[in-house]
């Protein structure tokens, strides 16, 4: 009986995946729906209607991208909406890295990585450690043994809330540079870099994209990026890596779809999206506004990933962030 | 007439009071999970919620009053219609859509009511949907609740 | 400054920029009219049709969405009791009631003028006073913002109503209901059970429009009136002017613009709060506060202005920092990111012309409002009421049904609308006033995150609260707003007394 119903599995399994390969070929025939999992007007939205009206015009024959919001619960709504739809290439969806990760780590999530078919990354946004102009902190260094110090008295501030990514990489930091310091949710980007500026906080950690312009200015000084090397838009920004700390981290955006979908669909959304990337006009308006490109096929997009939830099991193991 | 009357405005205060100081209960025992730091503000809004609840109910035994005597619903047949129907077309729209209950509401509810001017209800009710159609999903793309007329659209085009 | 905004000047008035604005104006009424949807979607999905356009279409567009949006939310507040968007709640308490007496057409002509008023003087304060504002907007730090919050929240005391222990109550459910949800500072889920829809608390427009428009609902089908409001009442005409009355609104509206801007400069206070405040400043100095609440247009002027003169002002921090002070001066900087124009001080060097080009278009889309809102959209929207009130009830619940799903795309929320809906029906037949249930909803989550953040960064030391002299300012001002109600009833009775001997 158990293996009649096996038998009778795996054929409707090949069924649809023939199905699947028959209509990929005159793919897509009715509008994909590009899920976001924050509300309409956050930076992942921006980023997702821009780049859909590109995506469509290189898929080609008047495709269709709708882009529909479903925030809540810091994305996994929307995560679990995209691991769950149907795989036939009609569903498709913004994750970012680190924070979806994070919660598979966590072991919360109703999905896992595995859930998901990577078809491209094409962001990657370092983060950094930003002090207010006026601040005694001239370095990594410079704070970290002000923390020595003072164990426990230097509050950092972030965007998020506890559990977020920027809060996992305080926890990194911390016990790479053997401090301890006193984490500071705003829950938002604009409140903490107003606190910043205000000097209402000693330190904070954002996005390289979004200190830059405040750092040009010198309203604020950025103390170290998280990234392997000194950023393009930033040059006399060091790293933390050349200061002695090996913290890289950042947030990434890319696109995903359910699990299962047709190996030709994910090649012709690939395709789109690399196309979309390379258009002058998308690539023109991206270099005005400094978004900080970063496309990784499909395939370097999973290794990405895996990469990235490797990580976070790996600090989960020794620094649980909740 | 008794019947249509329904409870009376006191036995409603009374009902709710208690519905406040049982949710304030609540609130209570649910925070012994939280960390102290987090269960303090809803403790203390639940200890304030209870006392106004309590002496909400207090006044009530106190003050005997005309006006406590009086009814609570203006017509308690339509009050259960209006809320029967309403509960229906959410949970229909959960099943079928957006459309087609939408219509049937706009319609029923007010022939049920007593409005049966049909020649007024079934073109407006039409009208208001083609608005809502054009301005929601044609113009802004937001997505309504998946429809078993959309996929009939979707197979005609 | 001068010399950029000549320069700006033929560019703000070319046809193409003009035609962008009245688009935008246009499609901003609608958008802000209908409940569910925002000025921030609106414009979400305007950023990508914007690619390759001249910035100052795009952005026109945007100045002409922005303002209308944010009146058009008045418009369903004042004819059905629908807020339109949280801001337009305070423009219901009066607004309602002048409906209910048979002059929504003049309560809307108060509350299209006192926009247009709030709005200009926003965008004047943000072309003269930007360096100097953001200047402020610095000085509020989590202390500073949680006195803010206090001080909203204490507005709640004019907005009791007559029976103090139920407004005490309403305002405890405000802020219990604005607990539930992931709790910021320890991360802890509280009264969740476990489900992901409420990890971010109750989405505040459901609840807005389950606590405000479905009482009449159930009210209008229980007295099944078959008839509608005859046309002559809704004839602008007839009815009072508003512009002639001018001296009689004039300390209304600068009162509540001043309040309005200045909340629209803090990036950390809830967009909501302008209007409570300027309502509630309005109340506090009037002749008899009592009718407020009972369809006073001075409230309905109060909320408006404060409302309008919110949208500009929010621009300040986010042109001149990069720092949205409200959620759609978020999504106008994505706009902005999408021209490839990065806001910041150097946004003001390398592109005066278009900076202050887009400043004169929010003046320019604020006198616009007034033909767009006044003259054309507000009459046609006023005949909605001619409908007999028990054909326009359903109609009103499919109106509020798409909105509310279409806010997180969630059939839960439409069964959240329901139970609230029940729920606010009989808290309004009992005498529980809705108005504290908001504030505390809004700016309880507010208070109670900016506190715990300030103890957290003084390391549990609370003298932090009162260190700067904002904060001792902020927590005067919120003692005076407590103290006033109680001292005007306590002058009130020694009034009286001797009267009676």
């Amino acid at each position: 009986m158990k293996r009649i119903f096996r038998t009778g599995l795996m054929g409707m399994a090949a069924a649809i995946a023939l199905s699947g390969s028959a209509f990929a070929a005159d793919y897509p025939t009715k509008p994909i729906e590009m899920i976001v999992a924050f509300a309409p007007g956050g930076g992942t939205d921006v980023a997702a209607r821009s780049i859909a009206s590109f995506m469509e015009k290189h898929l080609g024959d008047g495709a269709r991208i709708a882009v529909i919001n479903k925030p809540g619960a810091g994305g996994e709504i929307g995560w679990t909406a995209v691991a769950q739809a149907k795989p036939d290439g009609y569903t498709i969806g913004f994750i970012n890295v680190p924070a979806i990760n994070a919660l598979v780590v966590e072991g919360k999530a109703k999905f896992k990585m595995d859930d998901f078919q990577p078809i491209a990354n094409l962001v990657y946004d370092p983060g950094v450690l930003v002090v207010g102009k006026n601040s005694p902190f001239k370095s990594v260094k410079d704070l970290v043994e002000a923390a020595k110090e003072k164990p426990g008295t230097i509050a950092v501030g972030t965007s998020g809330a506890v559990g977020s990514s920027e809060h996992i990489t305080i926890l990194n930091f911390e016990r790479l540079a053997g401090i301890k310091l006193t984490h500071a949710p705003f829950g938002g980007t604009a409140p903490v870099r107003q606190a910043v500026l205000g000097g209402h906080i000693p330190a904070a950690t954002m996005n390289l994209s979004e200190a830059l312009q405040l750092a040009r200015e010198g309203e604020i000084r950025v103390l170290g990026v998280m990234s392997e090397e000194r950023s393009e838009y930033l040059k006399d920004a060091p790293t933390f890596r050349e200061q002695g700390y090996d913290v890289v981290a950042g947030s990434s955006r890319g696109i995903a779809a359910p699990k299962g979908i047709p190996a030709e669909i994910v090649a012709k959304l690939e395709a789109a999206v690399d196309k979309a990337l390379k258009d002058p006009e998308y690539l023109e308006a991206a270099k005005k506004a400094e978004i900080p490109l970063h496309y990784l096929a499909s395939a370097d997009y999973k290794a990405f990933l895996d990469k990235s939830t490797a990580d976070l099991e790996a600090t989960w193991k020794v620094s649980p962030w909740r | 007439m008794a019947v249509t009357a329904g409870p009376s405005r006191r036995t409603v205060e009374f009902v709710f009071a208690a519905a406040l100081i049982a949710v304030a209960g609540a609130v209570f025992v649910l925070s012994a999970d939280y960390p102290a730091e987090s269960a303090a503000f809803p403790r203390v809004l639940a200890v304030l919620l209870a006392l106004c609840a309590v002496l909400v109910a207090a006044r009530q035994l106190r003050h005997r009053d005309e006006a406590g005597a009086q009814p609570f619903f203006l017509h308690l047949p339509r009050f259960l219609i209006t809320l029967v129907a309403l509960v229906a077309y959410v949970v229909a729209i959960d099943v079928t859509g957006y459309l087609l209950p939408s219509f049937a509401l706009a319609v029923a509810l007010p022939f049920v009511l007593g409005y049966r001017r049909l020649a007024l209800t079934v073109p407006l009710a039409v009208g208001t949907l083609v608005l809502i159609v054009l301005v929601f999903n044609v113009a802004l793309e937001r997505p309504m609740p998946p429809d078993v007329l959309m996929h009939l659209w979707e197979s005609v085009r | 400054m001068i010399d950029a905004i000549i320069h700006a000047l033929p560019h703000v008035f070319a046809p193409a920029n003009l035609l962008a604005i009245t688009i935008g104006s246009v499609a901003g009424l609608v958008v802000g009219a209908l409940p569910g949807l925002t000025v921030t979607t609106g414009i979400a999905i305007l950023i990508p049709l914007t690619f390759g356009l001249d910035p100052l279409f795009a952005l026109g567009m945007m100045a002409g969405m922005y303002n209308a949006g944010s009146y058009g939310g008045a418009i369903p507040a004042i004819l059905m009791r629908v807020p339109g968007t949280p801001a337009s709640v305070a423009t219901i308490l009066d607004g309602y009631e002048m409906t209910k007496r048979g002059e929504a057409a003049y309560a809307l002509q108060v509350a299209v003028v006192s926009g247009v008023i709030g709005s200009v003087l926003s965008a004047i304060a943000l072309i003269l006073f930007a360096p100097p504002l953001v200047k402020v907007s610095l000085l509020f730090g989590p202390a500073e913002y949680f006195w803010l919050a206090m001080l909203g929240l204490a507005t709640i005391s004019a907005l009791l109503g007559d029976d103090l222990v139920k407004g005490i109550a309403a305002s405890a459910i405000g802020l219990l209901i604005g607990t539930v949800g992931q709790d910021l500072t320890s991360g802890t889920e509280r009264f969740t059970f476990g489900s992901l829809e409420l990890m971010d608390g109750f989405s505040i427009v459901v609840l807005l429009t389950g606590l405000f428009a479905l009482p009449p609902v159930f009210q209008m089908a229980e007295e099944a009136i078959k008839e509608g409001m005859s046309a002559s009442l809704l004839r602008f005409k007839k009815q009072r002017s508003v512009m002639r009355e001018w001296r009689y609104f004039l300390p209304v509206w600068l009162r509540s613009s001043a309040i309005g801007i200045f909340i629209g400069v803090m990036p950390g206070a809830a967009g909501s709060m302008s209007s409570f405040l300027a309502y509630n400043e309005a109340k506090r100095v009037a002749h008899s506060p009592e009718t407020f609440g009972q369809g006073n247009p001075e409230g309905v002027a109060a909320s408006e202005a404060g409302n309008g003169a919110d949208n500009a002002a929010a621009l300040i921090p986010a042109l001149s920092l990069g720092i949205p002070g409200s959620g759609v001066a978020a999504v106008i900087l994505g706009g902005l990111l999408v021209h490839g124009l990065r806001p910041g001080p150097q946004l003001f060097r390398d592109h005066p012309d278009i900076v202050y080009g887009f400043m004169l278009q929010m003046l320019l889309s604020a006198f616009l409002l007034f033909a767009v809102g006044g003259l054309a959209a507000t009459r046609i929207f006023g005949q909605v009421l001619r409908l007999p009130r028990i054909v326009l009830a359903p109609l009103i619940v499919l109106f509020v049904a798409i909105g509310v799903y279409a806010v997180n795309n969630a059939m839960f929320d439409l069964y959240v609308l329901m139970g609230v809906g029940v729920v606010a029906y009989v808290l309004e037949k009992l005498d529980y006033p809705q108005a504290p249930v908001v504030l505390g909803l809004i700016l309880g989550p507010m208070a109670e995150s900016q506190l715990r953040l300030s103890l957290t960064i003084s390391q549990g030391d609370p003298s932090a609260l009162v260190a700067s002299w904002v904060s001792i300012i902020l927590a005067l001002l919120t003692a005076i707003v407590l103290v006033t109600p109680l001292y005007r009833s306590w002058r009130e009775k020694r009034q009286r007394k001797p009267a009676a001997a």
